[in-house]
């Protein structure tokens, strides 16, 4: 049974469902609106995650330090203190997240499309220092 | 690719294939359900690339269409490559005669409209297909136009959020489109994608809320374009302290509005330009005639007939002869970041050497201006050789500008005194008739105090 709307002359709102509208609302000086519920289906795009900056892909430094839960930034801090005496780092690895580091140094923003963004970000969640939930939720921004 | 037909509401759901209801399920006869248009399968016949679907913009039993959700939705045809498109036409009246209503597609939660790459919509009458919406706090993404779509005479209207704002991600064109804002967060109208554009043409801009600071416009991601061709920015909202323009940080990319007309109070931008920062902001003709305004990192350069400044010998070639000149704001310039303005004179007189003399108002107070930070670089065509030439009035002992005796229509402009100078040369050389002039102006000085460290510069070059 299809849902109509009508608004008269007076911006009085009528919602009712039937099989065709009252002709009344049919009549200049109403408008007369069919409403039709777009409900779920599996072909739906997925919601837009949650973003805490509107959106902003380039942030400043403070900005993806915050991005941090405020529980783990402190051991994301100490590795990056300590990384090269870590055991279970190559030193291929070791250069790398040297280089990257140097990286952040060197730039006053942070562009979370940037390949080596996510390279460091897939490394401290390999190394367990993130989960993949506050992985995948440092790179939605 | 094919013409095709949605009634909505029709007894039977037919092939798509004709404008008439079908007479039975699947005969031919138009489709009976407008949700073909976010993705409901057709149920026979085939939605095709290239396809152009007519919608009657009424439904069987003479109502508006009106599609409300509460979920994401895509519009359009999915799956479309390159040059594949599907164009969906909101009839007037011409495929359904008298039938001229309107489709409505609104949004009852924090959910998006995006509209798939190579969906063309297009609605006869302007505004008759609308984007509306949203539910409370949204401070969101409402709609987005996909890279290599475009709506035409559509109207976006995020003005029933009561707080907080909506924003619209545009990367494909936007013919004539009437956008009405209310809240809007830091981003308004974006292109976030790097890389990507949007294109707005003749674009109708409603603000609607005067407590409303956030942009109108911004480019949100590297290397990102917003362009206008034409339009309007209007409403209680365009009023003094909106910026037209920003970026969400400094690195983003660049506004470029050709003949967009907003209110002189509006300012182009409020931004605070980061040094690493390349990227420009253009208002051609935003007063309605030639009158222009740039900013960027250096400072803002502003030709608004209605910012009312001193003039000299410049004119507009309008009816009356309008007097002109630019304002200069050196907001952060320095020798390795100079503001440069160029003016170009085409020279028509016979072969012969000419003082080339620049006019200029230095606010008072500027006394950091001399001839080693504020200078032209004169480009002629020897008649001679036939070459171009460059030369330069830099002085680098930093010697004072020349005081100038020419009348301007005023030496002050608010509070700011200021006194006239100008740059001349004398040209060693003959110019070759019927070749141009170029003078590039230079500042190579920030500014120590702002609202009154300013230069008015005549863009009438003389020649004598």
């Amino acid at each position: 049974m299809p849902t109509f709307k009508a608004t008269s002359p007076e911006g009085v709102i009528t919602e009712y469902d039937a099989a065709l509208p009252e002709q009344e609302h049919l009549q200049p000086g109403w408008r007369l609106e069919q409403i039709i519920i777009a409900v779920a289906s599996p072909d739906d795009p997925p919601p837009a995650p949650t973003t805490k900056y509107d959106g902003r892909r380039v942030l400043s430094k403070i900005e993806f330090r915050r991005l941090f839960p405020d529980a783990t930034r402190p051991y994301v801090d100490e590795f990056n203190a300590t990384f090269e005496a870590h055991p279970a780092l190559s030193v291929d690895q070791k250069r790398s997240i040297r280089s990257g580091l140097e990286d952040y140094k060197a730039t006053s923003e942070v562009n979370l499309d940037d390949p080596s963004t996510a390279m460091m970000i897939g490394l401290y969640q390999a190394l367990g220092i993130l989960t993949a939930d506050e992985a995948q939720g440092v790179l939605n921004g | 690719m094919a013409d095709k037909f949605i009634i909505h509401g029709a007894t039977y759901n037919g092939d798509g294939t004709t404008s008439s209801e079908a007479a039975s399920a699947g005969a031919a006869g138009a489709w009976n359900n407008v949700e073909v248009i976010i993705g409901t399968a057709v149920g026979y016949g085939s939605l095709d690339a290239g396809d152009v679907v007519y919608i009657r913009s009424k439904s069987s039993a003479g109502a508006d269409l009106t599609i409300t959700t509460g979920t994401a939705k895509n519009v359009g045809k999915a799956s479309l490559t390159g040059t594949q498109q599907v164009r969906w036409i909101l009839d007037n009246g011409t495929v359904w005669s008298g039938i001229d209503g309107t489709l409505t597609l609104t949004l009852s939660a924090n959910v998006t409209y995006t509209i798939l790459a190579g969906n063309i919509l297009e609605a006869k009458t302007q505004d008759a297909i609308a984007f509306t919406g949203w539910a409370s706090n949204p401070n969101g993404l409402m709609f987005k136009l996909s890279k290599g779509s475009s709506c035409i005479k559509t109207l976006f209207d995020n003005t029933a959020n009561t707080s907080n704002g909506a924003y619209f991600n545009f990367e494909g064109w936007l013919y004539e489109p009437h956008i009405k804002l209310g809240y809007r967060t830091s981003y308004g109208i974006v292109c976030v994608a790097n890389g990507q554009a949007a294109y707005l043409v003749n674009p109708n801009i409603e603000l609607t809320l005067s407590a409303e600071k956030d942009p109108v416009f911004s480019s949100g991601g590297t290397g990102t374009r917003v362009v206008c061709y034409g339009g309007k920015i209007s409403g209680s909202g365009a009023v003094s302290d909106v910026p037209v323009a920003a970026n969400p940080t400094t690195n983003n990319g660049d506004i470029l509005l050709y003949g967009m007309n907003y209110p002189y109070a509006m300012q182009l931008t409020t931004l605070s330009w980061n040094v690493a920062s390349l990227n420009t902001f253009i208002a051609i003709g935003s007063d309605g005639a030639l009158g222009s305004t740039m900013d960027s990192y250096v400072g803002r350069i502003d030709s608004r007939r209605d910012g009312n400044y001193p003039t000299c010998n410049a004119t507009l070639p309008d009816s009356v002869g309008t007097a002109w000149s630019f304002l200069l704001s050196p907001r952060n310039a320095q020798p390795y970041a100079p503001m440069t303005l160029p003016i170009s004179k085409l020279y028509s007189s016979a072969d012969a050497t000419k003082t080339i003399t620049l006019e200029l108002l230095v606010g008072d107070a500027f006394t950091e201006i001399n001839k080693s930070n504020c200078w032209a670089e004169i480009a002629y065509t020897d008649a001679t050789t036939d070459e171009r030439v460059l030369y330069s009035t830099i002085d680098p002992a930093a010697g004072a500008l020349t005081t100038s005796t020419t009348t301007w229509s005023a030496t002050t402009y608010g509070a700011v005194t200021f006194d006239k100078r100008k740059i001349a040369y004398t040209t060693p050389t003959s110019i070759k008739q019927d070749t141009q002039v170029v003078v590039q102006f230079f500042i190579a000085q920030p500014q120590v105090t702002t609202s009154e460290d300013l230069i008015i510069l005549c863009p009438d070059v003389q020649l004598s």
